[in-house]
């Protein structure tokens, strides 16, 4: 405890806990400018890396809320996660393994389907709040899905879709993952334009996610203080 | 035994009773559908794509397998000339994809925000132009050659006594910048340069409306459809709505209805939070079309006595349901729409329904 309170004590001696605050808020209130000042502030004072990306994240979290509350929308997610990015940059030295919270996550567009707004999108949000993203890009094929969850032992991977025409691909895709035996620490989620609740159930996903903060919480679920 | 041009001015009427909110012998059914009329068909997506003229035969052709309907949305296939109205890429079967793949828009970030000054500067047509051609690499002569046919397209489905529901089709002036711009940098442009994007709308909106009224004068169409593509309430907030979504939709539909014909909105997605706004349009002059995401009994409740419906029967249900299913589903909507309802898929076909659920789906209103 002691400890604890010397080091916010020092903190607030170099200008980070009240300028944290303000940079949470900031995040929050999707003040790009304030965000990026605040970050250039907190670095030049010295403050670690890791703790800057915690205000952000505490920021982030507050936009998750808003969003659930119908506060914020599509439009202030997107904004929020490109905001995250540049101050992201500005801090610099970090690569996702070392700001991830909560593990990996892998995501992809299934193949035959090039749409990637969607999967874009959720990738930027999981990764501002705190998941480190391994995006494998548009028109994935099923080994691709595979090497991946052999390389990275995710605890989750999400698959994207945006046409009826490739629910097959989606349900093909999970067999696989199935058969080859990788499935058992495993959660598939998907989502998409047409994917619903009987998608789901035909494609055997463990989860359909209707928008990205929903693959947050149903990830930060199943992943919740889960070791990298 | 009628005459086509007897069912024609049947289904017409039936079609028009509707859009005013009349009682009508039975539910109008229009068909959004070509994707789908080229797997109905036995025909590659590629050879599909090829001419509107070819696409067009498919569609009627199909429109015959299924008899007893009132429409279809268009004569012919939508995709080839995606670049034109969304300014993004768009990948062709055939050309980009395998033969018998759909087509699909390839979005990227096409456009600049330096593109913005041109467009204050130059004008939307002269910057279009010069965009579509020579950054997007669209062919533009041979689509606009192409182009040539659709009258006659409209025509040979009417012969065949069916209604084209809407010959004419406009997209709102956000969407062409939320397509070149990519919809992530569109939103982000907005939080960044909302008087410079406004700014811009402005100059798009007042030429496609002049551009607009002008083909509606020949044309004369019965409705029009309007597309605000990504434009639904769930994507923004309200502030950003109304300034950026909205006023667009409002101002193209007031001149469409100005000029005499019916605008069909075709909203995708979830517009539940701003279903009031439509409460604006005078009776009887806007079909709200839905795909199925806003609960169609939320839209009835608050719109059904001043505007007609279309949908919903969703995509996903007429590619995985059983042909009950869907019967059941679309018997539900023709019993509790009521007057001033068109019973319609939720958006387009899609090319792997199931042709069975789709006759189901024809069923419920038909009776047949």
């Amino acid at each position: 405890m002691i400890k604890k309170l010397t080091s916010r004590f020092l903190c607030l001696l170099k200008g980070g806990y009240v300028m944290s605050k303000k940079l949470v808020d900031a995040m929050a209130n999707l003040d790009e400018d304030m965000v990026l000042s605040e970050v250039k502030r907190l670095k030049e004072v010295g403050t670690a890396p890791l703790e800057i990306i915690g205000y952000l994240q505490e920021g982030m979290s507050i936009v998750g809320k808003k969003f659930e509350e119908k506060e914020y929308f599509l439009s202030e997610l997107i904004m929020s996660a490109e905001v995250f990015n540049e101050a992201s940059q500005l801090i610099g030295g970090l690569d996702q393994s070392t700001d991830s919270k909560y593990g990996k996550f892998v995501i992809g567009t299934i193949y035959d389907d090039i749409h990637d707004i969607g999967k874009n999108i959720v990738s930027t949000v999981m990764r501002s709040n705190g998941f480190e993203v391994i995006d494998l890009g548009v028109d994935v094929p099923t080994s691709k899905y595979i090497e991946a969850i052999k390389k990275y032992k995710p605890k989750v991977i999400g698959i994207s879709c945006l046409l009826t025409t490739c629910f097959n691909n989606i349900r093909e895709c999970i067999k696989t993952i199935e058969d080859a035996g990788l499935r058992k620490d495993l959660k598939i989620l998907i989502g998409g334009g047409p994917v619903d609740e009987a998608t789901g159930k035909y494609a055997n996903a463990d989860m359909v996610c209707k928008d990205a903060q929903q693959t947050v919480d149903f990830c930060k679920e199943i992943m919740g203080g889960a070791a990298k | 035994m009628k005459s086509n041009q007897e069912l024609y001015n049947e289904r017409l009427n039936r079609l028009k009773k509707a859009l005013a909110l009349e009682k009508t012998d039975r539910t109008p059914v229009i068909l959004m559908m070509d994707g789908f009329c080229a797997k109905h068909m036995g025909v590659k997506m590629s050879e599909f794509c090829k001419s509107i003229k070819i696409s067009n035969k498919v569609i009627l052709n199909s429109l015959k397998a299924f008899g007893e309907v009132d429409g279809v949305n268009s004569s012919y296939a939508a995709g080839p000339i995606f670049p034109l109205v969304f300014m993004s890429k768009v990948r062709l079967p055939g050309r980009e994809l395998p033969d018998d793949m759909l087509w699909q828009l390839d979005e990227a970030e096409m456009m600049t925000v330096k593109d913005y000054d041109v467009i204050l500067n130059k004008g939307w047509n002269d910057f279009k132009q010069d965009y579509l051609k020579n950054r997007l690499q669209v062919d533009v002569d041979g689509i606009t050659s192409d182009l040539l046919y659709a009258s006659q397209a409209d025509k040979n489905i009417e012969d065949s006594g069916y209604v084209v529901y809407s010959p004419f089709v406009t997209l709102t002036a956000n969407e062409a910048l939320g397509g070149g711009r990519s919809l992530s940098k569109f939103m982000m442009d907005l939080y960044r340069m909302p008087d410079k994007v406004e700014a811009v709308l402005q100059v798009i909106q007042k030429e496609n409306m002049d551009e607009l009224r002008k083909q509606m004068r020949t044309v004369k169409p019965t409705v029009v459809f309007l597309s605000p593509a990504r434009g639904a309430s769930e994507f923004f907030s309200p502030k950003l709505w109304e300034r950026f979504v909205w006023k667009y939709i409002k101002g193209a539909a007031d001149i469409i209805i100005e000029e005499g014909a019916v605008c069909d909105i075709h909203c995708d997605g979830n517009w539940e939070r701003d279903l009031d706004y439509f409460k604006d349009f005078p009776k009887g002059k806007i079909v709200f079309e839905t795909d199925g995401v806003t609960d169609i009994y939320k839209i009835k409740d608050k719109l059904g006595n001043r505007e007609c419906i279309k949908g919903d029967v969703p995509a996903g249900k007429l590619v995985l349901g059983t042909s009950d299913e869907v019967y059941d589903y679309a018997s539900r909507l023709v019993k509790d729409m009521g007057d001033g309802f068109i019973l319609s898929s939720g958006c387009s076909i899609p090319p792997n329904a199931k042709p069975e659920n789709v006759k189901a789906m024809i069923s419920a209103a038909t009776g047949k």
